[in-house]
């Protein structure tokens, strides 16, 4: 249904043999993309405004003529600007272009100085006289992992771009949240019920809880699973040690099964916070996954792991405190809570011997 | 029933028990969710009435590569008619070739320059010759370009009393285009009558698409697919991506895999044909992939229509602030050319706007698709006004606007969807179940995307 506007403007154009879009003159498409020093931008034009920029007929612009000209092409739009950071200026590599039905496609490749992060790049050729003064470049660019969208036209014919553009520290903290699973988005959505990715942990705790004690000892355990998780998750997210997570997701698994056979058993009861930090350490590397995706620098990192974690001890603290009043509240009927300990450390054991085959074979 | 029992069976029982209840808890959760759940996207068991066969989606002639300039001889033709009309009375024959000429490079590359010295060409050549000349047709193709369609009817019925292939082909496209479909339907039957080849059949599959005549439709996607003729293959590209598109909201979609997959192996960057693809992803739940492709549809022709799109799968793909923040892009780039006077992304600016969703954007939006609505009265229209005016909290307005477009023969799941979310705010039960299962049978994917922006 919505897209009868475009299929109307397709027909509108079928008296000739060709498609032809609604602006072509109008509009070009640049994307950015920087991973450390190497940037690459790609530039989209309609092949007729690539021959008016070339001072070419635009019925007679080939593909062959496209490529032995890309060098033109890009001294004639994109690379007629200097690229600069604050740190100094790119250095532009190799230009190459194709001719894709009827749209000229630039690519440029160049060096920027390491650890640059902001681009300022003027783009004259918009001002032009070869080019409509209703020209516009969106471009798309990805820089250090984030994406960011923008115009530019007659009326901001300079491209700036940032890298300080990141998520926040409360951003953070939400994904820390969601991450333990504690955010009600990760129990329901649109389409229903469903459980959260992060419930491994969650049963992890569980089974730690379980076998009840004292609220001190409780807070205890939760506190020595943070303490745990905030030493990995530090040490990973500083990159100053990354396991594969192919290792970290089954070992995660079977501390869960470990755990709640413990709490079947009825072992190691004194020493369970001293469990939930060492099966923590484990848990912490899993939490770091998250945050690796980012390419933070480090500076944004320390802000990103202070949050991270505090979200997720804020989610830890929301579960606790749905568990334990039910755990307290159970052991006032010992053989009640006994034998909910069994049961349902048997299932939680049953579901990480499960986890851990299932990741370990993939 | 007696606890203590239970409570002190031995480890090993316990153990069992807990076994046990652990698979009666993965039974139970894997229960609920999926009762609660919608159902994954299920492939279609059979094929419908609509399914297209396979040897006539093929491409039977040879691939050639696209390398080649647009058309070389048209600049010196263009050149040598200026130079001969530099007289002091030119032949008012040279001056409707030389408009038609200036048509064929604009259609070739969208310079306004060239639609500027055809209409400029043509207005002289009938200043000096009044009729009959064929430059009236010329002005009503460029009519029809700028979207003002009661003014191409108005020229191509001039052209041989509008029965020549090019003034059909006009009357077709605006009459079609206003949501005229009689006419269109008049026109579209005359042009196969007169030349039965593959654009003629193509457009009548769109007026009967637009008429809801399913069967007939697809026949005439087949038919036009078996016309095919060698050489350039954008034109076949283009018609399986109409036919693609046809499949894909009648809910064919495993032909429309199909046709798509045959449309991009003759044409693999054609941006009609990345976009329905884009289509079917996100009707399957591949919303990301569906970004993707969208993206790579706009690249390739720099239509605003597949940013909307894209902003669309983004925000399926749950990425919500990426795709508000390519809304806003689109707004920035279709805003000056409605202040300037143009028409043509009105309605695509209402979409964005009510896809965003702010108080203020919808309000905007329920008046620019009424200004569309009073212009152009088609069932895209009226579905962009049923959606502002039901998000703007008022369901009795927007209830007659979907009616209206339904009684234009439009068949859109989402249009469906719309439809039974109306009539269960105005407490019609049993009327909304009739179209949600209506939408259900377009939508068999029922990936969610159909719920996009609506209230």
């Amino acid at each position: 249904m919505t897209r009868r506007a475009a299929l109307l403007v397709a027909v509108a154009g079928a008296l000739a043999a060709r498609t032809a879009s609604a602006h072509p003159l109008d509009l070009g498409y640049l994307r950015i993309d920087a991973a450390g020093p190497a940037l690459t931008a790609t530039l989209d034009l309609d092949a007729s405004a690539a021959a008016h920029l070339l001072g070419t007929g635009p019925s007679t612009l080939d593909a062959q003529a496209l490529r032995e000209r890309a060098a033109e092409l890009a001294d004639a739009t994109i690379r007629r600007g200097e690229l600069m950071t604050e740190l100094g200026a790119c250095r532009w590599k190799r230009a190459s272009a194709e001719l894709r039905a009827r749209t000229a496609s630039l690519v440029l490749e160049a060096v920027c100085p390491s650890g640059a992060r902001t681009l300022r790049w003027p783009m004259p050729f918009v001002s032009g006289p070869r080019v409509a003064s209703t020209f516009q470049l969106l471009v798309k660019a990805r820089l250090g992992g984030a994406e960011q969208v923008t115009t530019v036209d007659r009326g901001a014919p300079e491209l700036v771009l940032s890298q300080d553009s990141r998520p926040g520290f409360a951003q953070f903290v939400w994904s820390g949240i969601e991450h333990i699973g504690a955010a009600p988005g990760e129990w329901h959505d649109d389409d229903g019920w469903k459980l959260p990715d992060g419930l491994d942990h969650i049963l992890f705790l569980l089974a730690l809880m379980l076998a009840g004690g004292t609220v001190l000892r409780l807070v205890g355990i939760a506190s020595g699973f943070t303490l745990g998780h905030s030493i990995t998750l530090a040490l990973s997210g500083l990159g100053v040690v990354r396991p594969p997570a192919s290792v970290i997701e089954p070992v995660i698994a079977l501390s869960i099964a470990l755990v709640a056979a413990q709490a079947f058993l009825g072992k190691e009861e004194r020493r369970r916070w001293q469990v939930a930090a060492a099966f923590g350490l484990v848990h912490g590397f899993g939490f770091a996954g998250a945050l690796g995706e980012l390419e933070l620098s480090t500076p944004e990192l320390v802000t990103a792991l202070f949050g991270y974690n505090a979200g997720v001890e804020l989610g830890q603290v929301a579960i606790v405190c749905v568990v334990a009043p039910l755990i307290l509240l159970l052991q006032r009927r010992p053989a009640l809570h006994h034998a909910v300990v069994r049961v349902l450390s048997a299932a939680i054991c049953v579901a990480g011997m499960y986890w851990f085959v299932q990741r370990l074979v993939g | 029933m007696r606890l203590r029992p239970f409570l002190d069976l031995p480890p090993r029982s316990s153990l069992l028990l807990g076994a046990a209840v652990a698979i009666a808890a993965a039974v139970a959760t894997v229960a609920i969710t999926t009762a609660t759940r919608r159902p994954a996207p299920a492939p279609q068991a059979r094929p419908s009435a609509l399914a297209p066969e396979p040897q006539l989606v093929r491409y039977r002639h040879p691939i050639a590569a696209a390398d080649g300039a647009a058309d070389p001889d048209l600049d010196g033709e263009i050149a040598a008619l200026e130079a001969r009309i530099r007289v002091p009375a030119p032949s008012p024959l040279d001056l409707t070739e030389l408009a038609e000429l200036h048509l064929r490079r604009a259609r070739l590359t969208g310079d306004p320059a060239d639609h500027a010295a055809a209409e400029a060409a043509a207005r002289r050549s009938l200043e000096l010759l009044p009729s009959p000349n064929g430059a009236v047709l010329v002005l009503a193709k460029l009519a029809s370009t700028r979207h003002e369609f009661p003014r191409a009817i108005e020229l191509a019925r001039k052209h041989k009393q509008g029965t020549s292939m090019g003034a059909l082909m006009v009357l077709a496209t605006s009459h079609l285009a206003l949501g005229q479909l009689a006419d269109a339907s008049a026109a579209a039957e005359a042009l196969v009558e007169q030349q039965p080849d593959a654009s003629s059949y193509l457009m009548r599959a769109l007026v009967l698409q637009a008429q809801g005549r399913d069967p007939e439709a697809a026949f005439d996607f087949a038919r036009a697919a078996a016309a095919d003729e060698p050489g350039d293959v954008q034109e076949p590209a283009r018609l399986r991506a109409l036919w693609a598109r046809f499949l894909v909201r009648r809910g064919e979609l495993a032909g429309a895999r199909l046709v798509i997959d045959e449309a991009l192996r003759i044409a693999p960057g054609h941006p009609l044909a990345l976009a329905q693809d884009g289509e079917l992803l996100l009707r399957t739940g591949r919303a990301k992939e569906a970004s993707a492709r969208f993206e790579q549809a706009f690249a390739a022709s720099r239509q605003v229509r597949y940013l909307i799109d894209q902003a669309r799968a983004q925000e399926l793909a749950g990425d919500r602030p990426g795709a508000d923040r390519l809304r806003a892009q689109v707004e920035k780039l279709v805003r000056p050319e409605l202040t300037e006077g143009g028409l043509g992304h009105r309605l695509e600016l209402a979409e964005v706007l009510i896809d965003r969703g702010a108080p203020a954007d919808l309000t905007e939006a329920a008046a620019l698709a009424r200004e569309e609505v009073a212009r152009r009265p088609s069932a895209d229209a009226r579905f962009q006004l049923a959606r502002a005016l039901a998000r703007t909290g008022n369901p009795g307005e927007a209830s007659r606007q979907v009616h209206a477009a339904l009684a234009l023969g439009a068949r859109e799941a989402q249009l469906y969807e719309l439809a039974a979310r109306l009539e269960q705010q105005r407490g019609n039960a049993a009327r909304s179940a009739l179209y949600a299962r209506e939408a259900d049978r377009l939508d068999p994917g029922a990936s969610g995307w159909r719920k996009a922006g609506l209230p």
